[in-house]
């Protein structure tokens, strides 16, 4: 993936900021990310007192831990992303587990929303999006289980009656073909390369 | 000794993008990472992927979230602070940025109180230079002036004929002075008392800011604020200010504490007497605003009633401190 740009430089600089301990830094952060970040847990949570949480545990920590953001490792969305879902799934999984002991017995209905569904004005997400809607509709599935719905492939395996192995090389074969549209460049038709 | 097989890893690597492993798993699989640093292109590639599946739902979170952010924040970790020289020089830096972006044209626009924008240089000059004067390092010993409206009047008219580049030199010549002289001294003469330096470095660095946003007023450009660490620094000024504020407004309230929550990229907390030989006790009134708004008050570029104050407590002590605020702003 190319790095080296103008936007590499402020993710840098910013990491610098924050390290020094200027307060102005989070603002920059905050304003340039908290709608994605805002947008995702509530996606994920389709709670909005946890997504409002979430998004403060995001950027507190930023603040907190900002060497944790490795410039040379990846871009400062993907790291935000990857903080702020892990927290939301995190929630989604406490809330589950609080709903069984709730009510033990009860079936549980948990809202996924579908993929197809994600639509907006993000060229990255309109790129995902119709690679999504390419992909095998085992993997689709699979994948929203996973990212949307909270669950582990364990749990991805049992919802859509495969073994655990099956689930775990949908998740990667489904995730590989997105990560190569965003790419732009064609890894075939899900047929494994790398391994 | 790895903790999991290459083709272990790259079997849930799928599951791990996707934070769909459980947590022992996830932690073996970020152990793996940490000590195969060529796998870390693969991860972060389809770890972007999974963030991009998130990205199409930006929506902007409530307001106070942000204010929640800063406050979480400042508690967890202390923000660096500016010390007074230091915001005396940002705020000297940003109206030199401006300064050298004005128009020919524009140097004999009005500005808020009734000045051109190179006569409110030429006040600038005038002030600094009579703190310079103040600090023993004269700028402009021909001027002796000690009374601001009299001393702008003269400094304006002795450099009528000057160019603004020039207005603009002795300016600089003056805060330079000024910033070379501080570090020696803890205290200062102003106006007759004896005034701790930082504080006059930061009165001064508040008339900057608020002239400097006079002169943007005047282009029709937008309103700039300084750095987090200068407006907590100068808000942390400006709180040691309010009890004498109070009294030279005939407001002064012995017996009475008022707090005040500064919301915002360097804000704070004060708790403080209502009156300057009080000790501050339990809150009797808490204002909360936001640091911007409180020290634009300060510097009396707003009004009381366009002030966003949430007030618990003696309400009437709040528009007390509301109204004190503004006091000592100048020309």
């Amino acid at each position: 993936m190319e790095g080296s740009n103008r936007g590499d430089e402020w993710e840098r600089g910013l990491r610098e900021r924050l390290i020094a301990g200027d307060e102005s830094a989070v603002a920059d952060l905050y304003d340039q990310f908290s709608s994605f970040v805002f947008g995702l847990a509530r996606r994920v949570t389709g709670d909005r007192t946890a997504a409002e949480d979430v998004t403060q545990d995001v950027f507190v920590a930023c603040w907190e831990r900002p060497a944790a953001f490795d410039p040379d490792r990846g871009r400062l969305r993907t790291f935000l992303g990857t903080l702020a879902h892990r927290r939301a799934v995190d929630w989604v999984r406490r809330e589950e587990a609080r709903r069984r002991r709730a009510a033990r017995d009860a079936a549980l209905v948990v809202r996924v929303p579908d993929v197809e569904e994600m639509v907006s004005a993000l060229a990255t997400a309109e790129r995902v999006r119709a690679e999504v809607e390419r992909l095998p509709v085992e993997q689709a599935e699979a994948i929203r289980l996973a990212y949307f719905g909270g669950k582990t492939y364990r749990q991805v395996a049992v919802e859509l009656g495969v073994p655990e192995g099956t689930a775990k090389s949908r998740l990667r074969l489904g995730l590989r073909r997105i990560a190569a549209a965003l790419e732009g460049t064609f890894e075939g038709n899900g047929v494994e390369q790398w391994t | 000794m790895d903790v999991m097989r290459r083709d272990e890893f790259e079997e849930l690597l799928g599951a791990f993008a996707l934070d769909a492993c459980d947590a022992a798993e996830m932690a073996a699989m970020e152990q793996f990472v940490a000590a195969h640093p060529e796998v870390a292109a693969e991860v972060e590639r389809l770890r972007a992927a999974a963030v991009g599946l998130g990205a199409s739902d930006a929506l902007a979170p409530p307001r106070d979230v942000r204010t929640s952010v800063f406050e979480r924040a400042r508690a967890r970790r202390a923000p660096r602070e500016q010390t007074a020289i230091e915001v005396h020089a940002e705020v000297e830096a940003t109206l030199v940025e401006l300064l050298g972006d004005v128009p020919e044209s524009a140097w004999g626009l009005a500005t808020l109180n009734g000045l051109t924008v190179r006569e409110l240089v030429a006040h600038l000059a005038a002030t600094e230079s009579l703190v310079a004067m103040w600090m023993g390092a004269p700028t402009l010993p021909e001027v002796t002036e000690e009374h601001v409206e009299s001393r702008t009047a003269g400094v304006v008219h002795m450099t009528s004929a000057w160019s603004p580049a020039e207005v603009v030199a002795l300016w600089r010549r003056s805060v330079s002075a000024i910033r070379d002289a501080a570090p020696g001294t803890q205290t200062c003469s102003w106006f007759g008392s004896e005034m701790p330096t930082d504080l006059v470095l930061l009165v001064r660095a508040f008339e900057t800011w608020t002239h400097t946003d006079d002169i943007r007023r005047a282009l029709g450009r937008a309103l700039d604020v300084p750095s987090a660490a200068a407006l907590h620094t100068m808000a942390e000024g400006s709180m040691t200010m309010v009890p004498s504020a109070l009294g030279a407004s005939g407001l002064a309230r012995p017996g009475r504490t008022a707090r005040i929550v500064l919301t915002g990229a360097g804000g704070g907390d004060w708790t403080l007497p209502m009156h300057v030989d009080g000790a501050a006790g339990v809150p009797d009134v808490t204002l909360t605003l936001p640091v911007v708004d409180w020290c634009r008050r300060f510097s009396d570029r707003l009004r009381a009633d366009d002030l966003d104050v949430l007030v618990h407590g003696d309400r009437s002590l709040a528009a007390d401190v509301v109204a004190a605020a503004p006091v000592f702003a100048g020309l």
